[in-house]
């Protein structure tokens, strides 16, 4: 019976040469030259294409034909060294999987295998927006939207839906293989993005708050309206307020026209060469006399600002001391003559 | 005993044997010695012993090109090969005497003890 089983008589065949990639490759050629026909007559004869294992065949065919062991051969070309070099990585790797340690360690990489498609989904983002120029760390609809876009296909991916083809199996593997080799990059690369992101919020905040961007905050609040009292604890009017830098202080950034919400506040409209935002008590207008922009009308009568206070207590300096008694004049006396 | 380190010492004068009527391939030269009785013998030790018996010059090799399948490597037996054989043929002759004397049970030597006579 002529049983024709070629792929285990080629495999074989394959993994005997890489078992004498140590010796030169005529040496190779000579001692295996027609393997694959002996083989294929054994396999037909014993009607089975076991022939046990490829790496003690070819230490017998090596032994019998008076070559040293594989040891202590010396490599003579380039490419027999990388085959010996292989041959000994897949023995050697052969041998550690069957090690009990080996079988405990993948079952934790089989457990953790999530985790690592939630970090690659998060490359695929660095990638998508490093390709998109926008910032990984800025977070809103959009980037949350692509980050789960890029999860779902690391986690696809990861279970084997994309590549129903062999080749991008092979693919996908090399760049899985180039992924894991650029972890280190690509945590380098987050912790780097993230500290620039934190410099620039702490730029922004500094620059927001001299520039009085943002107007004016205590303790973090939002001052709107700042009320003055003279000594005597009676409201002030048009107090013209500076800071340390003889910039105008302002509680509403300059650009705006107005507060918002609450009393719609306006600047002090008799400042000369700019808007007098830092004229305090700010006067205020009714929602009424805003224009469809939310800017005041041309006839809008802005109002005082209700103070807080209508008087507060004087300060003790201010407080008219009790009367002394002015000195009596002592009646000079006249002199009578 | 295992019969395997046995025929390590006797592969050559084997391989020799098999071929000295007719030229063989690799695995034809297998059967060959399977058959005559070795039933043990491995085909990398055949294939092995007759590429070290070519390189020695004891073989002559041709190949012969098959109709539809992979081309065979064929050995055959020289005059220096045929001398070699001889010679083991003497040795191996010689050797199996002393073994089988050894080893012939009529033979054996009989125990004495120290000092006796």
């Amino acid at each position: 019976m002529t049983t024709t089983v070629l792929h285990p008589i080629d495999d074989f065949a394959r993994a005997v040469r890489a078992a004498l990639a140590d010796l030169p490759a005529d040496e190779v050629e000579d001692l295996t030259d027609g393997l694959e026909a002996d083989l294929a007559e054994r396999a037909a004869d014993q009607d089975s294409p076991d022939f046990g294992d490829p790496v003690a065949y070819a230490n017998e065919l090596r032994s019998a034909a008076g070559l040293p062991p594989r040891s202590t051969h010396r490599p003579s070309s380039a490419r027999s060294v990388l085959g010996s070099a292989w041959a000994d990585l897949v023995g050697g790797l052969r041998e550690l999987e069957k090690h009990p340690l080996m079988a405990r360690l993948a079952a934790f990489f089989v457990a953790i295998r999530p985790l690592w498609w939630a970090f690659r989904g998060w490359v695929f983002y660095g990638v998508a927006c490093w390709a998109l120029n926008v910032s990984a760390l800025s977070f809103n609809l959009g980037t949350i939207a692509l980050f789960l876009a890029c999860l779902v296909l690391s986690v696809q991916l990861g279970r084997g839906k994309l590549q129903p083809r062999a080749w991008m199996r092979t693919t996908f593997f090399a760049l899985n293989v180039v992924l894991v080799l650029t972890v280190p990059i690509a945590l380098l690369a987050t912790s780097f993005a993230f500290n620039s992101q934190v410099n620039n919020a702490f730029a922004d905040g500094l620059s927001q708050s001299t520039n009085s961007g943002d107007g004016l905050t205590y303790n973090g609040r939002q001052i709107s309206n700042i009320f003055a009292y003279d000594s005597s604890g009676k409201p002030l009017t048009d107090v013209q307020l500076f800071d340390q830098e003889g910039k105008p202080l302002n509680t509403v950034p300059d650009s705006s026209v107005l507060v918002a919400s609450g009393p719609y506040l306006v600047p002090n409209a008799s400042v000369i060469g700019r808007r007098g935002w830092n004229v305090y008590p700010l006067e205020r207008i009714g929602a009424s006399e805003l224009n469809g922009s939310a800017e005041p009308k041309k006839n809008a009568t802005p109002k005082p600002a209700t103070p807080p206070f209508l008087i507060v207590a004087p300060l003790a300096n201010a407080i008219p001391a009790t009367p002394t008694p002015t000195p009596t004049a002592t009646p000079t006396p006249v002199p009578t003559n | 005993m295992d019969s395997t380190q046995l025929l390590k010492g006797v592969l050559d004068v084997a391989v020799l044997a098999a071929i000295q009527d007719a030229d063989g391939y690799g695995y034809d030269v297998v059967r060959r010695l399977r058959s005559a009785g070795l039933e043990d013998i491995g085909d990398a030790s055949v294939y092995g012993t007759l590429r070290r018996l070519y390189s020695s010059g004891a073989l002559t090799s041709y190949v012969v090109p098959s109709d539809g399948g992979p081309h065979r490597k064929y050995y055959g037996i020289n005059s220096q090969g045929k001398a070699m054989l001889a010679e083991q043929r003497e040795s191996w002759a010689a050797f199996a005497a002393t073994m089988n004397g050894l080893l012939d049970p009529s033979k054996t030597p009989t125990l004495r003890k120290i000092g006796e006579r």
